[in-house]
């Protein structure tokens, strides 16, 4: 079931309707039922994946506060780790690392048989593991309180507009909005109608229309394709996956909303970062903020002076990767961000505020040069092997013919995209992301009836599905 | 935020969507050469009636580029005006619409209907069907002969309610033709790639069913219309199931098998599917006498008023 489905505006309102008549208690149990319903919709029979994962984290974060030794405390934390890195690693990166080894082995000179599986990896198991994994980590570090109603946990783990894409919400921040009682007012749903009608855009609009000429450009052939065409293809990439991704996350945030919660932000207009440090502050807030939180500061963090600092940030990068899905292209993009990050600390990180302090000009311009590292990094991320990679970079450098497909790629990044940015670029200025809301009714009216427009008439005529699903 | 301007937002969706809609409405036959066809189709319906016996040619563009109805009738000869109705891009699922809505249902009947066929039956394009040939007491049929997706239902129902959604793929085109250089040409290439990548679905491995077409046949035969059923030649032979013809002919209807016609080779095409006007003068020609010969022997069928 697709946000942008008729079929899912139709459970939606069937769910709202009925939950606008419950008092509380009831409200969570519909939402539960809903949530494993829509979830049921995609492979009913992941649900036990969930369920189990639902009651062996319910009952781990228990016995860690009722325990009185530190000793079984860890237990038990072990217990809800091991479960769920173990089924995230047996779905997601059980043939990635069985292949890699076999392959070791027959370069070794052994001939072994290792057993490949047929697995299916199921939809959102990366959000959802990460998920419960933070609230025992909490537990156990006295950051959150655990609940005592298995039901309402049983929401925290698979409320249906943030399940299968996120973002990922800690226990400290959704918990509390499922045990007390939710107000809704009309500010409500203004903003969850601006975070629908703007996430519907992005997703519709920007990364559905610019799918195909992705497509088309890392489906040919190598000799098939000139050095601007690639950055044509790459540069419509780094537009398809903002708009597939922070698209996905601000429907769940406006659908929520219309339903009393208050979902994290996930994006905050990413593209105008000038440093790898702020795109991570900006970019996938959920997924970075726990790597941050549950992996770079266990393993020191910036404690240990420089290098520890370095190897620290390599590590959670490169792990970042590979949560993303199990093949090198995705390592070398952690790999990558990785050095930017080193680099961006070895150098800028250590200049004091005032010599931070530059023009708007050379800030526009390090924006720009900031947006063209990262979509360098889109390349490794799109690419289907590391020898593609290798392929159109080479050619990147060495052609630079300029066909009337470039000429007709570049018109289509342009319109589709420039009025997103333009629009994000008032939302940067004005340093509040929902200035529309408190804009002059004429603002409003212009941008309503452009996003009504284009999402009547531009979504192209074979929809997406969401690119991070299969994460 | 007071509940005033909640309302104020409200409203100003509503009135921006209400605006668009009736700017659509008062616009669509400016929009495209096709939508302005589609609305004239009451007008042909109309003129249709005034006739002693009229023949309807029914189909796309496969039908619209191959055949030349003056010319028709002219050579064939047979005392009966012919009409055309062949709006791009649309197949079985809106011609019975067409034939229900705008001919049978308001006894307007001719004395056949020719429709030009190709390849295997395509789907229903929901917001096709609900935006300009279906109407809304249609959609338990459409159910029943297989539009039972619940998206392509609820695409089929808010077309029927917005014009804007309905013509959205034609208003996208032109602007998209205005603002993008060679738009048309990098579209279909895309598409063109898209189609050679991907593997062939299960989908388009299943049985052909021909609930439809005899659906269709019946709805003819049952008001007095000859059914014809061209299989329109193409540059690259296709194949037709068995399924197509014994249903065809077991309603009572006639296929024109015009595959591999003779007298028409490849250099009369403009492009892999549509004849030039070359390929239209043979096909005409080859229709003319095939109906001439296919009316004269069925005197059964009188025209149906």
């Amino acid at each position: 079931m697709l946000f942008n489905s008729f079929i899912f505006w139709f459970f939606f309102l069937f769910v709202i309707v009925l939950y606008r008549q419950l008092s509380h208690a009831p409200q969570n149990r519909l939402l539960l039922i809903a949530s494993y319903v829509f979830y049921g919709f995609w492979d009913y029979r992941f649900l036990s994946l969930i369920f189990i994962s639902t009651v062996i984290d319910f009952y781990a974060a228990q016995n860690i506060v009722a325990a009185s030794e530190e000793k079984k405390k860890k237990q038990w934390l072990l217990v809800s780790i091991v479960f769920n890195l173990g089924m995230l690693g047996f779905f997601k990166y059980w043939n990635f690392f069985i292949g890699e080894f076999s392959e070791l082995l027959d370069f070794l000179g052994f001939a072994a048989s290792v057993p490949m599986l047929d697995v299916v990896l199921p939809v959102g198991i990366s959000f959802y593991t990460f998920q419960t994994m933070s609230y025992t980590i909490d537990v156990f570090r006295g950051k959150t309180k655990p609940t005592n109603n298995f039901l309402d946990f049983a929401l925290y783990v698979s409320f249906f507009p943030q399940l299968v894409a996120g973002p990922i919400e800690r226990s400290s921040h959704l918990l509390p909005q499922i045990t007390v009682k939710r107000k809704t007012n009309g500010h409500d749903f203004s903003e969850g109608f601006y975070h629908v009608v703007t996430g519907l855009f992005k997703k519709v609009v920007i990364a559905d229309n610019m799918a195909p000429l992705v497509n088309t450009i890392f489906a040919r052939p190598i000799n098939d394709l000139t050095g601007p065409e690639i950055i044509m293809g790459v540069y419509a990439f780094a537009f398809q996956i903002y708009g597939d991704f922070s698209g996905y996350s601000s429907i769940a945030k406006g659908i929520a909303h219309w339903m009393g919660f208050d979902l994290m932000w996930n994006f905050k207009n990413p593209y105008f970062s000038s440093s790898p440090s702020e795109f991570w502050t900006r970019w996938h807030i959920s997924l970075s903020s726990w790597l941050r939180d549950y992996l770079y500061i266990p393993l020191g963090g910036s404690r240990g002076g420089l290098k520890k600092t370095f190897r620290n940030l390599m590590a959670t990068m490169c792990l970042g990767g590979l949560w993303h899905g199990a093949g090198w292209t995705y390592i070398l993009w952690g790999f990558y961000h990785g050095v930017l990050l080193v680099v961006y600390h070895a150098f800028e990180g250590r200049k004091s505020g005032s010599e931070k302090n530059i023009g708007r000009i050379s800030m526009m311009l390090r924006t720009f040069f900031f947006f063209n590292l990262v979509a360098i990094s889109w390349l490794f991320f799109r690419a289907e092997s590391i020898g593609q990679i290798g392929d159109m970079m080479f050619l990147v450098v060495t052609d630079f013919t300029v066909t009337k497909f470039t000429i007709y790629g570049f018109a289509a990044i342009l319109f589709f995209t420039m009025p997103l940015m333009l629009f994000e670029y008032w939302t940067e200025r004005s340093g509040n992301l929902l200035v529309l809301l408190e804009a002059r009714w004429g603002v409003r009216f212009v941008s309503y009836s452009y996003f009504i427009v284009m999402l009547i008439v531009f979504p192209p005529l074979i929809s997406q599905e969401f690119i991070y699903f299969q994460f | 935020m007071k509940l005033s301007s909640i309302l104020a937002d409200i409203t100003i969706i509503i009135i921006c969507f209400i605006l668009l809609e009736l700017i659509i409405r008062i616009s669509a036959p400016l929009v495209s050469g096709n939508v302005r066809q589609i609305y004239e189709i009451p007008d042909v319906a109309s003129r249709l009636v005034e006739q002693e016996s009229a023949i309807l040619f029914l189909g796309n563009s496969l039908m619209g580029n191959a055949l030349d109805v003056a010319e028709f009738d002219k050579q064939a000869n047979l005392e009966v005006s012919s009409f055309k109705v062949i709006p791009d891009g649309t197949s079985l699922w809106d011609w019975s619409c067409i034939v229900k809505n705008n001919f049978i249902d308001k006894k307007r009947l001719p004395r056949a209907i020719i429709v030009g066929y190709a390849w295997r039956q395509a789907g229903p394009v929901p917001s096709r069907l609900g935006g300009f040939f279906c109407a809304a007491k249609d959609l338990p049929e459409l159910i029943d002969l297989g539009m039972d997706n619940s998206s392509d239902v609820l695409e089929f129902l808010v077309a029927k309610a917005s014009k804007l959604y309905a013509m959205r793929e034609t208003i996208r085109k032109r602007m998209l033709d205005i603002l993008i250089p060679d738009y048309r040409i990098y579209t279909q290439m895309i598409n063109t790639e898209r189609n050679k990548n991907r593997r062939v679905v299960d989908v388009e491995k299943k049985p052909e069913d021909f609930k439809l077409l005899s659906a269709y046949m019946n709805l003819l035969v049952s008001n007095n219309i000859k059914p014809v059923i061209i299989a329109m030649p193409v540059v690259q032979a296709y194949e037709l199931d068995e399924g197509f013809f014994k249903t065809v002919k077991n309603s009572g209807g006639v296929v024109l098998d015009y595959r591999e016609l003779e007298g028409i080779d490849d250099s009369m095409f403009r492009d892999s599917i549509h004849l030039n006007e070359r390929g239209n003068k043979v096909f005409t020609h080859h229709l003319a006498s095939d109906m001439k010969n296919i009316l004269s022997r069925d005197g059964s069928f009188e025209q149906g008023r």
